[in-house]
């Protein structure tokens, strides 16, 4: 039996060890030489956007001082209303209702690590390496992307690929994720394109692999918890950045701060957190979780329960074309008339309708659906929903996107328990 | 049920423990949950077996990520070996083995009889 359990690291014991780094690590901040305050405002408006108010006695803030806001040792520390699964590492999804905003705020956006995240994300000393087969590797500080290249910001939809695992049956392996392993943030960075491009891409580049300070969970320093990548075309897209603030502020920690990648509708392990190297390889990228049956599908439909051959799997590209609806919450009482309205997205596409059904799939109703801020983005609709009489109903919503393509009423099962798009059902009683 | 004398009745528990003793139900009925605290084991079921698994597991990664799981003997059979294997778990004793995986079969199968929510 193995009696060497590890206790799992607490922010409070972070800011214990030494707050004047931990202050500057979790908030950026640097206090005044009396050891309050927060010199020339230096991390004042991470604090202020983490506890989600203004602080009028800021000054007199003690160094290394937790925000009693954040409850001690708490893993969703600056995170609002999300469902934990697990706490080491830490995994946690964001209830539909809370995700009604059209642009996810950093407190409502999911978390999926695969390690234990660094505590030293201090953003003045953190380098991103260009290498492999490139024709000038490059070491860049976050300062050195903001000044290189051209910083933009878009609202990039990512998805976890086990989004909706909860429902496979038989279960499949992994965090059971219902519907909340998805968020539309917007992201501000520099395109990798514009990086890759400055190092200049060999001919014969296929695929990247990402790297980031993340530990894996047995501690051993020579394993990565994850490393995976794009094809070199993916990566070379418009949309796909490396990310340096969320929502105009920091990134959250747990969201890969200070850096991260961000990959539009791909499995959200593309958009690699607390990213510190991108090598370009001659091959399809073999770090963790990128080979066996990770983020992979079976090739052909495989029934629920069925054995598949490693063989026969092959990895996951885009997300397919799936819809939430974030008002109302389900399992709540309604008047007889009520606006129903939600997210769409549809990996690498657009949306191109969305209809809404309260009669089991009957009949349907087409709803208002926006265009997308830019590519990259969920897209926000809405609709008018007058129901006939008192009683139960369910609101089902089903997007088509560009190619034709619908979300399914049943789950296309697969043994990893990836890439869930069923319609959203949500219950209501009517009165 | 009612029977026909005590030592009718005697004799069918008697006889019930006979067969059952070579099976595993020894430790079972040596299985006291009363001397622990209800969450020592985090969100684990309290049951036979469950403190080999705790420790086993909970040295690398949270109990909740096991409770989240609905798998056979065979899956968790499955799952011990990709964590030995790619994972770098230690290599198990092999009576801490089985009773970590009959403890799991027996409390998260896939009929998921303790799923977390």
């Amino acid at each position: 039996m193995a009696l060497d359990n590890k206790p799992p690291r607490t922010v409070s014991a972070f800011f214990a060890d030494d707050p004047a780094a931990a202050d500057k690590a979790f908030f950026g901040r640097v206090a005044n030489p009396d050891r309050r305050g927060f010199l020339r405002g230096a991390g004042l408006a991470t604090m202020t956007a983490m506890v989600g108010a203004n602080i009028p006695f800021s000054a007199n803030m003690p160094q290394g001082l937790v925000p009693a806001a954040f409850a001690q040792d708490d893993v969703l520390f600056g995170k609002d209303g999300l469902t934990l699964l697990n706490d080491r590492p830490v995994n946690a999804e964001t209830p539909a209702h809370l995700l009604d905003d059209p642009i996810t705020p950093t407190n409502r956006h999911f978390i999926r690590n695969n390690g234990l995240e660094p505590l030293d994300v201090d953003p003045d000393t953190w380098t991103l390496t260009i290498d492999g087969l490139v024709d000038t590797p490059l070491e860049l500080t976050i300062a050195d992307l903001k000044s290189q290249f051209e910083v933009v910001t878009m609202a990039l939809t990512i998805e976890c690929g086990g989004n909706g695992r909860a429902a496979f049956d038989p279960p499949a392996r992994g965090n059971q994720w219902t519907l909340g392993a998805v968020a539309c943030s917007n992201w501000t960075g520099v395109r990798l394109k514009d990086v890759l491009n400055k190092a200049g891409v060999k001919d014969g580049v296929v695929y990247t692999a990402h790297v980031g300070a993340d530990e894996h969970l047995s501690g051993d320093p020579d394993k990565l918890p994850i490393s995976r990548g794009l094809p070199i075309a993916k990566a070379m897209t418009d949309n796909v950045l490396i990310a340096f603030e969320m929502n105009g502020g920091p990134i959250h920690p747990q969201n890969g701060a200070p850096l991260r990648l961000a990959v539009p509708g791909w499995p959200g392990s593309c958009s690699h957190k607390w990213l510190t190297r991108i090598t370009l390889r001659d091959i399809v990228h073999d770090g963790p979780k990128m080979t066996g049956t990770a983020y992979r599908v079976p090739s052909y439909p495989v029934s629920p329960g069925e054995k598949v051959d490693k063989k026969d799997f092959e990895i996951i590209e885009r997300m397919p074309v799936k819809s939430l609806i974030t008002s109302p919450e389900t399992s709540t009482e309604a008047g007889r008339t009520i606006e129903v309205r939600g997210h769409a997205w549809s990996g690498d596409r657009t949306v191109a309708a969305l209809d809404v059904s309260i009669d089991f799939g009957v009949t349907w109703q087409r709803a208002t659906l926006d265009a997308p801020v830019n590519s990259g983005a969920w897209q926000d609709w809405r609709t008018e929903i007058a129901f006939p009489e008192a009683g139960y109903y369910e609101v089902w919503a089903r997007a088509t996107d560009s190619a034709g393509e619908q979300q399914p009423f049943a789950i296309a099962w697969n043994p990893k328990g990836y890439l869930n798009n069923t319609m959203h059902r949500v219950a209501l009683r009517v009165s | 049920m009612t029977y026909a004398t005590p030592l009718a009745a005697a004799l069918l528990v008697l006889t019930g423990l006979a067969t059952a003793l070579p099976s595993t139900a020894t430790e079972d009925a040596e299985f006291d949950p009363s001397i622990y605290e209800a969450d020592e084991f985090g969100v684990l079921k309290i049951a036979a077996g469950v403190e080999t698994t705790y420790y086993t597991c909970a040295g690398c990664h949270s109990e909740r990520i096991v409770a989240q799981q609905g798998l056979t003997w065979d899956g968790w059979d499955e799952l011990l070996d990709w964590m030995i294997e790619e994972q770098g778990m230690g290599e198990l004793d092999p009576r801490d083995r089985t009773e970590i995986l009959d403890y799991l079969a027996e409390h998260y199968n896939e009929d998921r009889p303790n799923f977390p929510r």
